[in-house]
């Protein structure tokens, strides 16, 4: 009987955990670059009350045993990778990686972090910079005379002088990748960390196998399906009912047996 | 005293264990690959004194007629077994390459700890080492038992379960047949072991692998309800009869002891 109340008590812990992933990924749904999340959940270990073939009675063997699960737990988030939408904006250093690849970028502290979102802009020294001010990395200056900047699909960035007919190369844009994304630490702000489980940094030039291209004049939006997301929303809604009613039930039964004497 | 009283305990006592188990179906309405629980009751005959029976076979022991006295057979109810409800949980697609149903009778072969596991849970993740991983902890393995390796970039994964990656194939998933059913245990984390010394588990023939989907939970939301209507009533009815057996022995020790003086 206590059994079922703390059962499904983990049930609704777990559906609550649940919504709190959808409410996220919901509040970012037209966030930059934001890649949503999923609550993965497993059953807890069994409490076997009777092992399969234990004998019974003299020479009769209980054919199957007798276990009861404890209840649920979450695993883990496990951060969707999958391809956001792109989004025409016409702005020059507004950056969509087609593939798997990040920004890498340097923070305030010195901190390498990592990023999907390729809303870029210059500062006062014409650095380029994200917009958290975060430093793009490798650094890339963008002069304050250019009329034009250009950034091909392999990163490679050519600006136009004031007064010159001639494109100037004046740096290229890197990205790193890693074997395993899924594993990244989410610092907020869209900014990633690699953890032991990502997986070191791999950088490349954009183009070369598997990193991905750079498309200029676009943003890559949220991953986030709102229906997908609504529907998630109601089942999870609904199991957490289901498990209250447990509890309910539970609870009536315990209040009979009270009420015994 | 009414020995009846046994049998009404009993009965209470199985239908709260019965509330644990649906209890735990319920909290495990969201766990990817999870199979529902059932249990079965039967009778259990106590014959007087003597040993019990188990699974509806009734094996009368002779009776001690010898001290003249007429002993009572007495039919207690209780849990005979377990059954796991194997049947199909319904494919939900989400896109993810490394989310992977089955559809079928098969398991996926997963080593955790150096001993070997089955699941129907098919949200795999890489590691860092770009080894394919069980959301246990675990190793998935390909059909000769042996750990997958994956490179960088795109996993492809057919009907018949062979990954590919560009155009070389790198590993057929091992999905298993494990023909006894009643030979599986639940072990927690989405895992099944599976233990006859009679039959090693074979490759499962007609089991479709799907790329991008996970087979959710086979719990049925409303059987589960009803199931715990049904238990919430046969324990009422169960503490009633407790509670009536109480009564006829208060009416004995005090209107049968008040006659007699």
């Amino acid at each position: 009987m206590i059994g079922a109340l703390n059962t499904a008590a983990t049930g609704m812990e777990a559906q609550q955990i649940l919504i709190d992933i959808i409410a996220n990924n919901l509040a970012n749904v037209n966030t930059t670059g934001f890649k949503k999340s999923r609550g993965n959940f497993q059953d807890l270990l069994y409490r076997t009350l009777r092992a399969p073939g234990t004998s019974v009675a003299a020479g009769f063997e209980s054919p199957t045993g007798l276990q009861i699960g404890q209840g649920t737990r979450a695993v883990d988030t496990q951060r969707i990778f999958s391809q956001g939408q792109y989004k025409n904006t016409q702005n020059p250093l507004d950056l969509a990686i087609e593939g798997a690849g990040f920004f890498q970028v340097q923070s305030p502290t010195g901190e390498t972090l990592y990023t999907r979102s390729g809303s870029l802009k210059t500062d006062g020294q014409g650095q380029v910079v994200t917009g958290d001010g975060y430093i793009l990395d490798p650094a890339l200056t963008i002069p304050a005379d250019a009329t034009a900047v250009t950034i091909g699909e392999d990163g490679t960035v050519s600006v136009q002088l004031a007064g010159q007919n001639e494109a100037q190369e004046v740096g290229t844009i890197q990205l790193a990748t890693f074997v395993n994304p899924a594993g990244l630490l989410a610092m907020g702000r869209g900014y990633y960390k690699p953890s032991s489980s990502s997986g070191q940094a791999l950088q490349a030039q954009p183009g070369q196998e598997g990193i991905g291209t750079l498309a200029q004049g676009f943003l890559e939006t949220s991953n986030v399906q709102v229906v997908e997301e609504m529907i998630d929303m109601i089942t999870g809604q609904r199991a957490y009912e289901l498990n209250s009613k447990v509890i309910q039930t539970a609870d009536k039964m315990l209040q009979g047996i009270t009420q015994l004497r | 005293m009414g020995s009846g009283i046994y049998a009404a305990v009993a009965g209470a006592k199985a239908q709260s264990q019965y509330l644990d188990l649906i209890a735990n179906n319920l909290a495990n309405i969201g766990t990817a690959g999870f199979k529902a629980d059932d249990l079965r009751f039967g009778d259990h005959l106590v014959t007087a004194g003597r040993g019990a029976t188990q699974g509806g076979v009734l094996l009368r022991e002779p009776k001690a007629m010898h001290h003249n006295i007429v002993k009572r057979d007495q039919v207690l109810v209780d849990i005979i077994g377990q059954t796991i409800d194997f049947s199909q949980g319904p494919l939900r697609k989400t896109g993810n390459s490394l989310d992977i149903a089955l559809e079928g009778e098969g398991f996926f072969r997963i080593e955790l700890q150096e001993r070997e596991f089955y699941s129907r849970d098919g949200r795999f993740h890489i590691n860092e080492e770009g080894e394919l991983m069980h959301s246990s902890g675990g190793y998935v393995l390909d059909d000769s038992g042996s750990m997958i390796k994956l490179e960088k970039g795109l996993v492809e994964v057919d009907e018949d379960g062979v990954i590919t990656q560009g155009n070389t194939e790198v590993a057929r998933l091992g999905v298993m047949d494990l023909t006894d059913k009643e030979k599986i245990t639940k072990a927690g984390h989405s895992l099944f072991s599976y233990s006859n010394p009679d039959e090693l588990p074979t490759e499962a023939a007609d089991t479709a692998i799907f790329q991008g989907r996970i087979e959710t939970s086979n719990v049925n939301a409303v059987r589960e309800m009803t199931k715990m209507i049904k238990t919430h009533r046969h324990f009422d009815a169960m503490e009633r009869a407790i509670r009536a057996y109480r009564e006829l022995e208060q009416k004995s020790i005090n209107d049968v002891g008040s006659q007699g003086q």
